[in-house]
């Protein structure tokens, strides 16, 4: 949030839409394919934004507005996949060194 | 694993960090030729049919990484006398734009865009004509609003920042023109570039998320190619543009102008 | 002179008890149902795209303006100097922060994103008479706190210069709180019900109203736990002058602003549909507003042989408050079913409600939520009543 605040107001006040300051530029590139080869939504455990919202225990409420996935689900969603269903501080590890390999 | 389909072909064999930069550079070039498109064809449609926006190239006209400026002021011109009976493309086409829907509740469903009938009750005489948000450059829900959350953009768009808005509903009550809904109920499955939630207040955005990639709202563009052409898009503030000519030269009204809020759409043949 | 002896108030165990219990239940519905309202949204509500407004802003601004008005005896007996009103000082400046506090409570569980009250407490449009009024009524419950602690304190308490200091800038600032609060509809230049300079002092001749008559209210709940006659016959006449006077003032600006209303063909529509068209909202102006809350409390008051009954003046007290919600109603809600004149002189209809008047019908929970304001107002007397010297010794 804190992170995403200062691109947040460029983007609804200031009209600038670059990637960077687009959300569903992060969301487009950041979906996680859920077993049905379909961008996973927020509901899922898997999702992107939830794998570090949840161990960190923050509940985010972005995505009571914002899509969570890309529109035309599937297109281009990232093929990492999440690993377990476990949200273990080993499996998130071991996902985000998945994702940066 | 990569980092996904669309940045592995932006920048086979990059590292991690090397390729996110690449693929956002590929992205904003993407967009930037995507947007040259846009326009050019816009420009070639012009030539013939009567009615469109961009005179010029708007994506010349500001990078998308600028900020919007007070040089352009976005508003509409709509021919009330070439929207037909019971005609209602317009307001589909912002539906399907923007993901709001009728689900059955009419007294809370949110309407961005609604046609309305004016009858003279003296002699019975009709119009039709599209009502929404009138993008004035005085508008009443931006001075009510407690935390700033409705606001104008400096080129002239009305929005409301859902980050910022508590929902407290006071803009509904000051607008003039019943532009604004309040999402009553929880939703799922936005579009991706017009996020909407329970509890916050909504209305037109001139479809924002096109116009800052040179594009024309979705009214407008379904009006012209499949309605009577009754709805043109521009910038006022350019002299030299097709709506800021036609406001000057014909006679225009504006709805509810005595309480000068001065509208940003502009209606002919009322 | 003989200082004033002030109490705490002694009741039997049920009759404190009780009372209380049944504010905490209710509190815990309007909760409850606040919940509800955030969590499955305001469909769950009679509110609408028409009737922004409803049910908890009547009560939330019913609280709002009587707790301003509550402090009345407080401003008479500090800034006008007339010592028989000070023994009922401190009750009134109670009751006033509870008023507000419960006011407050229902605004802000109203809203569609209450989690964000922080984003309301720090992000301001002082453009809007809605952030000045975050501020005037925080400000309210810090300096009527003060003047609280000024009455109360022995050392503070000596300083008549002190008390009429504050006192002084409370009864200011409660006059331009009431300012702010009609003003949210007298600023509204979109609709033809409000947009009106009178809906300020309206407001103010209300707010004097409804917290006398909440005074009265509270001195008779409370002597009755207490079985003390906390307002002496010679009291209880001053309060029924006031009442009267109050509510011709009331009705005196009401009668002005329709009859300016009126006068104007533009208004012609939404008069017709407030005095004779209608329906509901209507019956509500004048069966609730004007014959409950003006007209029978007015006559229990003047005529001689109830005028001077204690029950008379309880009575007409209580008629006053109904009729003070009334009010609040037909200026809230049927202000707002009048549709928007987009094109007036014109017949408008749409699938939006253009053109129509709208139609609202409260649901259980909004109505719980707004009961729920007036029990924490309450409760939060019953318990300050309870634990600080705040009640007058009884009449003698």
């Amino acid at each position: 949030m804190i992170v995403l605040m200062h691109q947040r107001d460029g983007t609804v006040h200031d009209g600038i839409r670059t990637s960077r300051f687009s959300l569903k530029g992060c969301i487009d590139c950041h979906a996680v394919k859920g077993a049905d080869g379909k961008p996973v939504t927020i509901a899922s455990g898997d999702h992107f934004c939830r794998t570090c919202h949840d161990y960190a225990a923050v509940r985010i409420d972005c995505f009571e507005c914002h899509a969570s996935r890309p529109e035309s689900a599937g297109a281009s969603a990232g093929s990492a996949s999440f690993p377990g269903r476990e949200h273990d501080g080993a499996a998130l590890a071991q996902y985000l060194r998945s994702v940066g390999r | 694993m990569s980092c996904g389909s669309k940045c592995a072909t932006g920048c086979a064999g990059g590292t991690g960090r090397g390729c996110a930069g690449a693929g956002r550079d590929r992205i904003d070039e993407e967009r930037r030729s995507f947007m040259r498109g846009a326009a050019a064809s816009v420009m070639s449609l012009g030539a013939g049919v009567t009615l469109y926006a961009f005179d010029a190239d708007p994506a010349a006209a500001r990078e998308p990484g600028e900020k919007v400026t007070a040089k352009n002021r976005w508003g509409l011109l709509i021919d009330v006398s070439k929207c037909a009976d019971g005609c209602s493309k317009c307001v589909t086409a912002c539906q399907d734009e923007n993901g709001w829907r009728d689900t059955g509740h009419p007294e809370t469903d949110a309407q961005w865009i609604r046609t309305l009938t004016v009858k003279n009750p003296n002699n019975g005489a009709t119009f039709s004509l599209p009502m929404m948000c009138q993008h004035c450059a005085n508008p009443p829900c931006v001075d009510v609003c407690p935390t700033g959350a409705s606001f104008k953009r400096a080129d002239g768009i009305v929005l409301v920042d859902k980050h910022t808005c508590i929902g407290c509903r006071y803009c509904m009550m000051a607008c003039p023109y019943k532009a604004r809904s309040f999402i009553h109920e929880p939703l799922q499955d936005q579009k991706p570039y017009a996020p909407r939630g329970k509890g916050t207040v909504e209305s037109c955005t001139l479809c924002v998320h096109r116009v800052d990639s040179g594009r024309i709202p979705a009214c407008v563009e379904a009006c012209n190619d499949t309605a009577g052409g009754a709805m043109l898009f521009g910038d006022l503030n350019d002299p030299s543009s097709e709506i800021a000519k036609r406001v000057t030269a014909l006679r225009t009204t504006r709805i509810r102008a005595d309480l000068g809020t001065d509208p940003g759409v502009y209606y002919r043949n009322i | 002179m003989p200082g004033i002896a002030y109490q705490k108030l002694e009741a039997r165990q049920l009759l404190f008890w009780g009372p209380l219990a049944l504010n905490a239940a209710v509190i815990a519905a309007g909760l409850g149902a606040a919940y509800v309202m955030e969590h499955s949204g305001h469909i769950v509500t009679g509110m609408n795209n028409q009737i922004v407004w409803g049910t908890p802003h009547v009560f939330a601004v019913f609280l709002i303006v009587a707790a301003s008005g509550a402090l009345n005896m407080a401003s008479i007996a500090s800034v006008f100097g007339r010592r028989e009103y000070k023994p009922y000082a401190r009750l009134s400046a109670i009751l006033s922060i509870a008023l507000l506090v419960g006011g407050l409570a229902v605004l802000v569980l109203d809203l569609g994103r209450p989690d964000r009250l922080v984003v309301a407490m720090t992000t301001y449009n002082f453009r809007s008479i809605f952030a000045w009024n975050i501020f005037l009524y925080v400000g309210f419950l810090v300096i009527v706190t003060a003047y609280l602690f000024v009455m109360m304190d022995r050392r503070a308490s000596r300083s008549t210069a002190l008390g009429k200091t504050v006192g002084g800038l409370a009864f200011v600032w409660r006059l331009v709180l009431t300012t702010g609060t009609g003003s949210i509809f007298g600023w509204l230049v979109a609709r033809q019900a409000y947009s009106a300079a009178i809906m300020a002092p309206l407001f103010i001749a209300v707010s004097l109203l409804y917290g006398l008559a909440f005074t009265v209210i509270m001195l008779a709940i409370t002597g009755w736990q207490s079985r003390q006659q906390l307002a002496g016959s010679e009291m209880l006449q001053k309060f029924r002058g006031l009442l009267i006077v109050f509510i011709l003032a009331v009705f005196y600006f009401t009668l002005v602003h329709h009859l300016t209303k009126m006068y104007a063909s533009e208004h012609y529509g939404i008069e017709r549909f407030l005095l004779r068209d209608g329906g509901t909202y209507t019956a509500v102006f004048w069966i609730a507003q004007i014959l409950i809350g003006s007209v029978v409390p007015l006559l229990l008051l003047v005529w001689p042989k109830s005028g001077t009954r204690h029950a008379a003046i309880l009575i007409a007290s209580v008629l006053v408050l109904i009729g003070g919600l009334a009010q609040m109603y037909v200026i809230i809600i049927a202000g707002q079913a009048y549709p928007l004149d987009l094109f007036p002189g014109m017949e408008v209809t749409s699938s939006f409600h253009d053109g129509r008047m709208a139609g609202y019908r409260a649901s259980l929970p909004e109505l719980l939520l707004g009961l729920g304001g007036v029990a924490i107002a309450m409760l939060i007397c019953a318990i300050a009543v309870r634990l600080l010297p705040l009640l007058p010794r009884p009449a003698t």
